[in-house]
């Protein structure tokens, strides 16, 4: 079956790990073990992580510094998914303010 | 051309220097301030912020009372706002004796006109519902005319408005000596420049001790350091200034919560960070918050405070130099009495004598601590 979020990927010459179904705002996304989340939703298409200040705010630096991609992640708001690796079933959500929830 | 003559001096550009040099200027007085580094860049900006009245030194009360009408009008009067909000302060008692001892210290507060009061266990849940469900503490004290404001901003807006009215702020100026003639200051040399003045103020926080030497004079002033950690921003939950025990915790104007990361005293001037201080401070506050564990902490940093040993500051003219003015020793919670202090400064330089009475933090005093109910917290 064609997996439109799995198109974007080199199909020779990786060795990936099994694949899994990650949840972004709703909207079920497949993904390889092994894979950060940032790269799973860019290779879907999904670019904007959240909104802050009202502008929109996407993967940046990639290495976890800029805290540009922060989204919730199971829960657990302001998590830089360019350091956070997919887990089956995992829930990603944008944020629209970086203001963490009190638990 | 620079003008390297001014009526005043004043050495150190924190809280109290600029509002000294900010009263000068307002006062008519031409005057230079001369900052080692940056303005408002060592224990003024890197303090927690809190702008408190209540379980102060005796002495200090009627200071910090009216240096809250100047922090009340300070958005006007600088054209800025740095961040002031009355969002109250809350001392949390632990113990039954420290809620008996903190009751007599309301009374006498009451006394002098703080509008202060005593909070049972449910009531101060009732103001911060984050509270460990599991600790017993015995109450609280709550003040709610104190609050708090952001350091960061508060020098740096002091400095722009006497710069406005017509001081001269020299930043990276360090004072590499002084010239003493016949009991009168008679100048001040940096790397670069002679400074020459008819009287100088020292508000220089931690180097004042340094500086006193060139003098040879002996001050009793010692270095502590204290460190800060900030949390990423979060929803609204609290207002107050929270203390409790020697720990303290505020949440910024932005959302984030800037917690009390440790505090000792230390030999070497060492802005460093102790991560094991670090991690022995939250660890202490998520006993008591737990819900702070989870929080990521984004931030910390470290500043060096000025202590006296009886944790108030020195405010005096020099008995043996009559025009060499200082200004320091606030033991770490200096920037509540910062407008006050320049305003009285600059009275008792401009005027001949402060418009309040300041024999308390004279040079020359006992420094023992002998009263125990003079409560002193950060």
């Amino acid at each position: 079956m064609y997996d439109k979020s799995l198109a974007m990927r080199q199909k020779k010459g990786f060795k990936r790990g099994e694949l899994v179904k990650i949840v972004y705002n709703g909207q079920i996304i497949s993904a390889y073990k092994g894979e950060t989340i940032a790269t799973a939703l860019i290779a879907a298409g999904h670019l904007v992580s959240g909104y802050s200040h009202s502008q929109p705010r996407g993967v940046y630096c990639n290495i976890g510094i800029c805290h540009s991609c922060a989204m919730k992640v199971n829960g657990i708001g302001n998590t830089r998914i360019c350091k956070t690796l997919v887990t089956d079933g995992c829930q990603i959500e944008s944020q629209n303010d970086r203001l963490r929830e009190i638990e | 051309m620079i003008y390297n003559d001014a009526d005043v001096i004043v050495i150190g550009g924190g809280i109290a220097g600029s509002s000294t040099a900010l009263s000068l200027a307002e006062k008519g007085r031409t005057v230079i301030l001369l900052e080692k580094g940056r303005v408002g860049e060592e224990a003024s900006g890197r303090c927690a912020g809190g702008v408190r009245q209540q379980n102060r030194n005796v002495a200090e009360l009627p200071l910090a009372m009216e240096s809250i009408k100047i922090w009340a009008d300070m958005i006007n009067e600088l054209e800025y706002d740095v961040g002031y909000r009355r969002s109250g302060n809350l001392q949390i008692a632990m113990t039954p004796d420290e809620y008996t001892s903190l009751h007599r210290i309301c009374e006498r507060e009451k006394s002098m006109g703080l509008k202060v009061e005593m909070l049972s266990q449910r009531d101060v849940r009732g103001l911060i519902s984050t509270i460990a469900k599991d600790w017993d503490f015995a109450g609280g004290k709550y003040c709610p005319t104190d609050g708090s404001a952001n350091p960061l901003l508060v020098v740096k807006a002091i400095c722009r408005m006497a710069r406005k009215k017509g001081a001269a702020i020299r930043e990276h100026e360090p004072v590499t000596g002084m010239t003493l003639k016949s009991g009168q200051l008679t100048s001040i040399s940096t790397f670069d420049n002679e400074y020459h003045a008819g009287a100088f103020v020292i508000a220089a926080g931690p180097w004042t001790h340094k500086l006193c030497n060139q003098v040879g004079l002996d001050s009793p002033l010692m270095v502590h350091r204290d460190q800060i950690l900030v949390t990423e921003p979060m929803q609204h939950h609290f207002d107050p200034f929270i203390i409790y025990g020697d720990m303290y915790m505020r949440r910024a104007i932005e959302g984030n919560v800037h917690l009390w990361g440790g505090h000792h005293p230390i030999a070497a001037f060492d802005k460093q960070l102790s991560y094991g201080a670090f991690a022995y401070a939250a660890d202490r506050i998520a006993t008591k918050f737990p819900y702070l564990k989870k929080v990521n902490i984004i931030r910390g940093f470290a500043g060096l405070t000025c202590y006296s040993p009886d944790e108030i500051p020195i405010l005096d003219q020099i008995p043996n130099i009559s025009n060499l003015f200082i200004a320091a020793g606030f033991s770490g919670h200096g920037f509540c009495l910062g407008p006050i202090v320049g305003k009285l400064m600059a009275e008792w330089i401009a005027d001949g004598r402060p418009s309040l009475d300041l024999s308390a933090f004279r040079w020359g005093r006992n420094y023992n601590k002998n009263d125990s109910d003079n409560y002193n917290c950060l």
